[in-house]
């Protein structure tokens, strides 16, 4: 028979735990309770537009009267601006990464690399701004060569989406080369390899499953970017096929619309929530992918 | 000028070194490229901000509240605004997140 104080400290410990048990669940829940409240309104909307007609229609007017919700222009605009920030960012972003893994000295390395954080930190919306009021007017419209460039393009937003993701790549990458064994490289370098034959042909494969990590987490970043995309890339929904012109992107359309320029409870409100839950597919079918290749490529080295 | 096995050998040695070490530069000027975009962007970002924001940047701008004269206009209601999102964020996530670390 314990004493009083023992079960008082047993029914305590029992609490606590239940407690800690409460707000694990709560995270879980949380997580649920958005998926639940996305697709919901989700389905409503697809009770009033066939999803044929969300997902093959390419005109996307959700204020127009007749309205017209097809999504693919939007999408589009959304892929424009992921792939020139991938363009951007792939190619910059693993040069950073090689140059501080394979050549920086650790004292360069060590100044780079919180700077690079830095860029890291900025709000989005700066560089939305940036993006805007600099990029757009002073190199997109003065360099690009197709057309007339106006107020908005997606060739700014893309450019300032992909340095914005530029510091995820370089650091995530350089993580990765930094995880590939000193005695790899020892032995190339034995067999007279120079670093450029090192970097390219010893840590680049061996690190390659954390390399794809690294894009991939840039790319779900890319293309769920709202504030750029709302900022700069224009909220004009149309099938771009010119880069120097703008077009709404589907966060884009998302943070336009959510702001309230759509009655609660009609179909363009509705629409926002049915973006939402494709833009969640895109993002998590990209991060099932890297999964897969990750795991396929995953180098172990003890 | 190849007239003997080793002579040869040797030439084509020079000539792969001279397109390694080529190639090399190349290499670098890439790596460099990619270090130095993310920091002229970063430098960029720093100055047309300084230069747009500095005349504004004052003592008013953060006391006085939004205005519909722009040179009296200030921040301050934005500022509360931001303070109670990251306080209440503050609040909700850190004992639900520490509470299922712990757990977990």
């Amino acid at each position: 028979m314990p004493s009083g104080a023992m079960r008082r400290r047993i029914a305590l410990e029992r609490a606590i735990k239940g407690l800690l048990a409460v707000m694990a669940s709560l995270t879980v829940v949380a997580s649920v309770l958005i998926v639940v409240a996305l697709v919901r309104p989700a389905i409503d909307f697809f009770s009033e537009v066939p999803v044929v007609d969300f997902l093959t229609g390419s005109r996307w007017a959700p204020l127009f009267k007749p309205a017209s919700f097809g999504v693919w222009s939007i999408v589009v605009g959304s892929l424009w601006v992921a792939a020139i920030a991938l363009v951007v960012a792939i190619p910059l972003g693993l040069g950073a990464a090689f140059y501080l893994s394979e050549y920086a000295e650790p004292r360069v390395r060590a100044f780079l690399k919180p700077v690079l954080e830095v860029l890291a930190g900025i709000p989005t919306v700066v560089f939305g701004f940036f993006a805007l009021n600099f990029v757009n007017p002073q190199i997109v419209a003065k360099l690009w060569p197709v057309g007339d460039v106006g107020t908005y393009s997606v060739m700014a937003a893309g450019i300032v989406t992909g340095i914005m993701i530029l510091p995820t790549v370089a650091s995530l990458a350089e993580d990765a080369m930094a995880a590939v064994p000193l005695s790899l490289r020892e032995g190339a370098y034995a067999l007279g390899s120079n670093r450029r034959e090192v970097s390219t042909r010893v840590v680049f494969p061996a690190a390659f499953s954390g390399i794809v990590a690294a894009v991939v987490l840039a790319a779900s970043r890319a293309i769920g970017e709202t504030t750029i995309a709302l900022l700069a890339a224009g909220s004009k929904a149309q099938l771009a096929t010119n880069p120097g012109e703008e077009a709404q992107t589907m966060a884009g359309f998302i943070g336009f619309a959510g702001i309230g320029d759509q009655a609660t409870g009609s179909t363009g409100y509705k629409a926002i929530f049915a973006v939402g839950s494709l833009l969640f597919v895109i993002t998590m079918a990209l991060n099932i992918v890297s999964i897969r290749v990750v795991r396929r490529f995953r180098e172990v080295y003890e | 000028m190849s007239d003997t096995p080793i002579r040869a050998a040797v030439d084509l040695t020079a000539r792969s070194d001279r397109a390694r070490s080529t190639k090399d530069l190349v290499y670098r000027i890439f790596l460099f490229s990619g270090i130095g975009v993310a920091l002229g962007a970063l430098a960029t970002l720093l100055v047309t901000v300084s230069i747009d924001g500095a005349p504004r940047l004052n003592w008013d701008l953060i006391t006085a509240m939004p205005s519909a004269r722009p040179s009296r206009a200030g921040i301050q209601s934005a500022i509360w605004g931001s303070i109670w999102v990251v306080g209440l964020t503050a609040l909700i996530s850190l004992p639900v997140g520490v509470g299922t670390a712990v757990y977990l």
